[in-house]
């Protein structure tokens, strides 16, 4: 009975009065969904602290995801930030299902917002996004050569994701780094099915052509 | 049955659908096609093998560390929590407000149409240049009552009425005031700024002295009064539009 999908209770810390929107959510199975919903309902009733347990949990995530689409770090963090603001802002707009999704979807409207902004200003290309936290996995078995090799992998497909279109770019990370189906994909950009297929395919060319000379770093 | 491709023509091969076969994306005629220009064609098959290794390597990017931490301070929180605007305007112009969209389209386009009908026909009755045929036929008789007017003497044998109206019409630009006392209630109604009208369409139709101007004036009256419906309605649409943006540019 307890453990039944269907079964909706109002995850609360304390009892609301009858008159307020209840607005409750189904109790997922999901434990991590299960914890997600229960900050997010102290969030709404005014917890800060609540609020920032979830930031706490998803902002790297989000900042990774983020800093894809938007290849300058600065404009990333300040798109995540903004992400950050307009959750909480519309905290009580959150109609129940996944909290990790629905901030990615408005940290994905924030990166968006981001790039319009950028293409509306005559600006310079994006800067190369040089990743010095990353390192190679160390350990015994590590070959130094293999290692540098990963590295200049990393380095170079992220200068040509840097270069290809923002639409492209967003499609691609979106599909390939964060697993969205073409679906939701076209849910979250606001097109259609074959608009997002196409600009993915068109996507991966393009990011081939910028390669084009170094695909020897892509093989084996 | 598809055309066998060829390794020499890879220009003219579809690219396109051999990157939706790498992605596995490719179905129906397209996946077929794309499998056989990478069965035939090594540079297709060169470009599909290179795809397959991007989509992987763009899989296993690795993470980019944050520069700062996210959390909201205690100020920012107050600053974005829901003020009395936010409030109050909430979900206006948001996805779920149906309402405030299609009034603000009636209530502007109402507006407009209100403001098209009551200044057009005003600009097209009293404006000179621009007055449309209707209102032709009585400034050519006002014209030719003046005319009239001028060349009785000469002629000699103009009808009587003619010098008399226009000894009442030079008259009253001259602003003899006691020539206003012998004429009758509808003549009075004659005076002011429309009197020359007046004095057309009296011309024109040969009675009632008075009623064309007071239709005039009713018509003239009744069109301001649409022109500030309208106008009023058209300041609420607009003012409505203005209130969705805001409330979505600022409302959160």
């Amino acid at each position: 009975m307890l453990d039944s999908p269907d079964l909706r209770i109002a995850v609360r810390r304390h009892p609301l009065p009858v008159e307020r929107d209840l607005r409750s959510t189904t109790v997922p199975d999901d434990p991590v969904q299960r914890r997600d919903l229960i900050l997010l309902e102290r969030a709404r009733d005014g917890d800060l602290d609540a609020f920032n347990d979830l930031v706490t949990l998803y902002q790297d995530q989000l900042y990774a995801l983020v800093v894809r689409m938007v290849p300058d770090r600065d404009q990333a963090a300040d798109a995540v930030q903004e992400g950050f603001f307009s959750a909480f802002r519309n905290l009580h707009t959150f109609r129940g299902g996944s909290v990790k999704a629905w901030l990615n979807r408005i940290c994905v409207n924030a990166a968006m917002d981001t790039q319009r902004a950028r293409r509306r200003r005559p600006s310079q290309p994006y800067p190369e996004l040089e990743d010095d936290s990353w390192q190679p996995p160390a350990g015994e078995d590590a070959d130094p050569e293999r290692s540098a090799v990963l590295a200049e992998r990393t380095r170079a497909l992220g200068a040509a994701l840097a270069s290809i279109t923002d639409d492209q770019r967003t499609a691609i990370v979106l599909y390939d780094i964060e697993g969205y189906d073409y679906a939701e994909i076209a849910e979250m950009t606001g097109v259609s099915l074959g608009t997002v297929k196409s600009r993915i395919h068109r996507g991966r060319l393009a990011l081939r052509d910028r390669l084009e000379g170094r695909m020897d770093l892509f093989r084996g | 049955m598809h055309e066998q491709p060829n390794s020499s023509d890879h220009a003219r091969h579809d690219l396109l659908a051999v990157a939706a076969l790498a992605d596995r994306d490719a179905t129906g005629e397209e996946a077929v096609r794309a499998r056989a220009q990478v069965d035939t064609c090594a540079e297709c098959a060169m470009l599909h093998a290179e795809l397959v290794s991007l989509a992987t390597a763009t899989r296993q990017l690795p993470d980019i560390e944050r520069p700062r931490d996210f959390r909201l301070r205690p100020e920012d929180a107050q600053r974005l929590r829901p003020n009395r605007f936010r409030r109050l305007f909430g979900s206006f112009g948001t996805a779920r407000d149906g309402f405030s969209r299609p009034l603000a389209v009636g209530l502007t386009t109402l507006g407009l149409a209100g403001l098209m009908l009551g200044i057009l026909p005003g600009t097209l009755s009293f404006g000179g240049a621009a007055s449309g045929p209707a209102d032709a036929p009585a400034a050519a008789t006002m014209d030719q009552t003046l005319d009239a007017g001028a060349s009785a003497p000469a002629a000699g044998g103009a009808p009587e009425q003619a010098p008399e109206r226009t000894n009442r019409l030079e008259q009253h630009f001259a602003g003899d005031q006691s020539a206003l006392r012998p004429m009758g209630i509808g003549e009075l109604e004659a005076d002011g700024p429309a009197g020359p009208v007046a004095i057309a369409g009296e011309a024109q139709s040969g009675t009632g002295e008075g009623q064309s101007l007071t239709s005039v004036a009713d018509d003239s009256t009744g069109a301001s009064q649409l022109a500030v419906i309208s106008g009023t309605l058209l300041i609420v649409g607009l003012s409505l539009f203005a209130l969705r943006w805001t409330s979505r540019r600022f409302g959160g």
